[in-house]
């Protein structure tokens, strides 16, 4: 039996043609860019330490011996290289607490840049798309909220919520699908009078198919990148609010906490403040160097802030 | 007329004001527990009778939309709730420290405006050039560095290992300083007080230089990229066909139109100077409304916590309507 | 053709912009002379470099581009050669710019009137011209100097046709039509009185009755302030009727100058002869448009020998390799093709007059 080639199938398979090639061209810009390409390889290996953080450590993030307490870093006099960065004031090394805190920092980050995409995406996509009473009281909702500027809101629904995990991410991600929510809708309210939208109405395809097949794929790329832009953003955010202590509590490692209290002891054990606080830099860093980098390759044109 | 215009927009800002006063009404009501323990913050034993006259006063006995009506209409006089744990007004207690922070954010924002405009103009001049390069890295770092850490790694440098700079407070112990705008700079001015103004200004500058670098940062890519833009225009071209001096194109010409879309997103930044306030305050230790709030969150002080929000809210809903006005005078093509 | 001292003179321009495909010589070795009170036009499609040689004539090429070679003689110095300083002096008040799109060449953020009264104020002119009452002396000039620039700047707005000009003073450029904008543009060029107006299509972006009137206007200038006006347009009918002479520019190099008569009733460059016939005209007798076969060149390669050679029908293998050196009339029509047609001679380097490499004593 001959193979039928359905138009649906044929469309596939150029698609995936497209796809392949796309890729190939990203691929050779990003190798003509060695900064970016750097950033995201530090943006993997600290994604790597996350996830294997309890093999490549030999200490107990949570607890450590009270006779270790505030070993200076390993090239310091005094130091050991057990303890490479050092440890803190409960004896713990500083090392493993950082590379624990890892886990926390980025999956907050993805986790509410992720919820701040899916929401505010859908939500501008269809607000764009239908307008209408819809439109009006999310935009009119969304507007609201950016009176607020971003860190009072966090602290201020964190305050009243409590601090942990969960709370968290709802509390920060309540605030950052905004800005998802207006740029869908902006890029929505431009697909939808194009002429493909329309030729796929007269070809007999429902609302939600043509949003979802033929619009979004459109509109994902500039989500994309915002949301690479942005994920550094929420880092930031996570560890100001673990600072004040209202993000995630001790002992569990995150790295704003672990320069809190890293803070009293300022003059006599610096590292314990400074070397959490690096790592934030480090990852947040990589993850703008990386995603102005993407932005850079996949559209220059775009101008996010 | 113009100033009926104006009038409108800030009409408009109403409903937003209202809108976030809702909000930080209801911010109250995620905390679990019981509410009139919420409103005393535990501040103590109290007998059962106690508890039902407090709630009777708190209006908690009443449905929610009565309570709402109560909060605004409150918020409305000028009555932001009470704090057992200080036993103060609110409202009181906000207005105590606002000068505080009302210096650090403007001397923030002085500063970050000082570094980023020539930064951003001369980087767009010589575009490429090694100040560029160097610039817009260093404005990378800025905006990617977590403000804390930058002021304790800021007090580790110039406090404790150089003994330039004092690590916290607004006034060195012992120093006499007469108040009357509650703005340490300003007053020592004012009153013609020389060690006052240099002891200020001295402590001053770590936290502002600390709450200014991200926004300085972002402002200065922002500049530069407008500039950009507006140095490869037409205008500039008949500007230079004039005769004119490269610093009158630059300056006059090409900043003047430059300065428009920077303007808003100096706006925008208010709110991270705003926020970023909050979280210096408390490392600095600097005596303003930032610190109180985290004070308050410490000792649970939840009506403290809101008045503040609302506050802070209302402050940048404020400033966005001034930039606003700003821009319609700036940029003429736009009328209010 | 005059002896007369040329007002201002090109030697063997060369403009040269380095970009990805290599070196493009936009402006590849142009030498051309302008008398005092004379109308010159520059005529030739998209991208042949005329706006390039305008530019260079006032040094307004910006990086990565550079004038690599040639003099610009004006008023016996090298323009070339002055510094930045004195060449701003030049600039706006010897020779002023003219223009293609008005919108965009207008500050959006200053009025009209005050773009007009900077160039008054960059090079010090104060009084109100002449015909004004007697100037104030000493501490009242100071502060009559912005009164009396305002006053002459009404005067400019009125010359060039701008109606009301108290009123419009005040006004931003996004208020004025197309047509109004052009006119300050004008008033801005003029408002220093130059020697040269350099007018880089003033019209294209106008509509057609507009730009009769743009054009009325910059005569009236020439005659009534005796300015030099080079036009540079891609539409020859426009350079026809308007300059007196016209020389004719196609891939970086001028291929073909005479007065205006001579080029479009006798053009002696097969270009020229392309261009002539692809104009649809309205005349008695039906004759069919042919377009010129083939495309400009990349001005990145272009090809030794003559540029235009690849298009041309009468192309010959010499046309490829040799030089070409300009053919050229008595009249001092000449053009750059080793086919001249008849009542040519060819140019054997020691003619002397409007021979464009030895500038005139």
């Amino acid at each position: 039996m001959p193979e039928r080639a359905t138009y649906w199938g044929e469309a596939s398979r150029v698609r995936l043609r497209l796809w392949r090639r796309a890729f190939a061209e990203f691929s050779y810009a990003l190798w003509q860019r060695p900064i970016v390409l750097m950033g995201g390889i530090l943006v993997l290996a600290f994604l790597l330490a996350a996830l294997l953080a309890g093999q490549i450590t030999s200490h107990n993030p949570m607890r450590g011996s009270l006779l270790l307490r505030f070993e200076p870093p390993a090239w310091q006099a005094g130091g050991k290289w057990a303890y490479p960065l050092g440890t803190d004031d409960q004896g713990r090394d500083l090392l493993t607490r950082i590379i624990f805190g890892t886990r926390v920092s980025l999956a907050v980050g993805v986790l509410t840049v992720g919820i701040s995409v899916v929401v505010g995406t859908v939500l501008g996509a269809a607000a764009g798309y239908y307008r209408g009473w819809l439109d009006e009281l999310v935009s009119r909702f969304a507007d609201l909220l950016l009176a607020f500027p971003f860190l009072i809101f966090a602290i201020g629904v964190m305050a009243f919520l409590g601090p942990g995990f969960p709370n968290l991410v709802m509390a920060l991600a309540f605030k950052g699908w905004v800005e998802f929510f207006r740029l869908a809708r902006g890029e929505m309210l431009a697909e939808r009078a194009k002429e493909y939208v329309f030729a796929a109405r007269v070809a007999g395809q429902g609302h939600a198919a043509i949003i979802a097949s033929e619009i979004l794929p459109n509109i994902i790329q500039s989500v994309f990148v915002l949301g690479t832009l942005r994920l550094g953003y929420m880092i930031i955010m996570e560890a100001s609010l673990s600072f004040i202590g209202l993000g995630i509590q001790p002992p569990t490692p995150a790295w704003g906490s672990m320069v809190a209290s890293g803070r009293d002891y300022m003059l006599r054990a610096w590292w314990v403040a400074t070397f959490p606080g690096l790592a934030i830099l480090l990852l947040v860093m990589a993850i703008n160097v990386f995603g102005e980098g993407l932005r850079d390759i996949l559209d220059p044109r775009l101008k996010i802030e | 007329m113009r100033a009926v215009k104006i009038l409108e927009r800030v009409l408009c800002t109403l409903p937003i004001m209202l809108g976030v006063a809702i909000i930080v009404f209801f911010f109250i009501r995620l905390t679990p527990g019981d509410p009139v323990d919420i409103m005393m913050g535990r501040g103590g034993a109290v007998s059962a009778a106690e508890i039902e006259q407090l709630r009777h006063q708190f209006h908690l006995d009443e449905p929610l939309h009565v309570q709402l009506w109560y909060f605004l209409r409150d918020a409305g006089r000028g009555n932001l709730g009470y704090s057992y744990i200080r036993n103060k007004p609110v409202v009181e207690l906000l207005a105590e420290r606002l000068p505080a922070t009302i210096e650090l954010t403007l001397g923030s924002l002085l500063v970050s405006l000082l570094i980023a405009t020539p930064i951003g103009i001369i980087s767009a001049v010589r575009q490429n050039s090694l100040l560029d390069r160097l610039s817009m890295a260093g404005a990378f770092l800025g905006i990617s560095m977590p403000g804390f850490w930058l002021g304790i790694i800021l007090i580790l440098f110039f406090a404790v290992h150089l003994q330039w700079l004092p690590a916290q407070s607004r006034l060195s112990y012992g120093l006499q300083l007469q108040e009357l705008t509650g703005m340490h700079v300003l007053d020592s001015l004012l009153t013609g007080n020389l060690p006052a103004l240099t002891d200020s200004l001295k402590h001053l500058l770590l936290p502002s230089i600390t709450l200014g670098a991200g926004v300085a940062a972002i402002v200065a890519r922002v500049l530069r990229s407008s500039m950009l833009e507006v140095l490869r225009s037409d205008y500039i071209k008949l500007a230079r066909s004039k005769g004119a001096t490269e610093w009158r194109v630059v300056i006059r010409h090409a900043l003047r139109n430059a300065l428009i879309p920077t303007v808003t997103v100096v706006g925008l930044q208010f709110g991270v100077l705003l926020g970023g306030n909050m979280i210096v305050e408390a490392v600095f230790s600097w005596p303003g409304l930032g610190r109180l709030v985290v004070d308050a969150i410490f000792n649970r002080d939840f009506p403290l916590i809101q008045g503040a929000v609302m506050i802070y809210a209302i402050t940048f809903v404020l400033v966005n309507l001034v930039v606003d006005v700003l821009y319609t005078y700036l940029n003429p093509q736009i009328t209010l | 053709m005059s002896d007369a001292q040329p007002l201002l003179e090109l030697v063997d321009l060369e403009t040269v912009f380095p970009t990805r495909r290599g070196l493009v010589r936009a402006v590849a070795g142009v030498s051309l002379r302008l008398q005092g009170g004379e109308i010159l036009g520059i005529v030739g499609e998209s991208g042949c470099g005329k706006s390039v040689t305008l530019l260079s004539i006032l040094g307004l090429i910006s990086s990565p581009g550079q004038i690599r070679g040639g003099q610009i003689i004006f008023q016996r110095r090298d323009l070339l050669a002055l510094s930045a300083r004195q060449m701003r002096q030049v600039r706006g008040k010897d020779i002023a710019m003219v223009f293609q799109d008005p919108l965009s060449t207008l500050n959006p953020a200053f009025p009209v009137g005050e773009q007009i009264r900077e160039s008054l104020y960059i090079h010090g002119i104060s009084s109100p011209g002449p015909h004004a009452s007697p100037q104030p002396r000493g501490w009242a000039l100071r502060r009559a100097r912005p009164a009396s620039e305002k006053e002459r700047v009404l005067r400019l707005m009125s010359e060039v046709g701008i109606s009301s000009p108290m009123d419009r003073y005040r006004e931003y450029p996004h208020q004025f039509s197309g047509g109004m904008q052009q006119r300050a543009l004008i008033a801005i060029a003029l408002a220093c009185e130059p020697k040269v107006l350099l007018a880089d299509e003033p019209t294209t972006s106008l509509d057609v009755t507009i730009q009769a009137q743009i054009m009325d206007l910059l005569r009236r200038i020439n005659r009534e302030h005796g300015t030099a006006i080079i036009l540079v347009t891609h539409n020859l009918d426009l350079g026809a009727e308007f300059c007196e002479r016209i020389a004719v520019m196609y891939a970086g190099q001028l291929v073909e100058m005479g007065t205006a008569e001579e080029v479009i009733e006798s053009p002696r460059h097969p270009y020229t002869r392309g261009l002539l016939t692809c104009i649809p005209r309205i005349s008695a007798e039906r004759r069919r448009i042919r377009p010129i076969p083939g495309a400009v060149p990349d001005l990145a390669a272009v090809p030794p020998g003559c540029a235009f050679a690849p298009r041309c029908e009468k192309a010959r293998p010499a046309c490829q390799t040799g030089p070409i050196l300009p053919f050229e009339t008595e009249t001092g029509h000449w053009a750059r093709c080793l086919d001249g047609g008849r009542n040519g001679r060819r140019w054997d380097g020691t003619s002397n007059a409007a021979s464009p490499h030895q500038p005139s004593e």
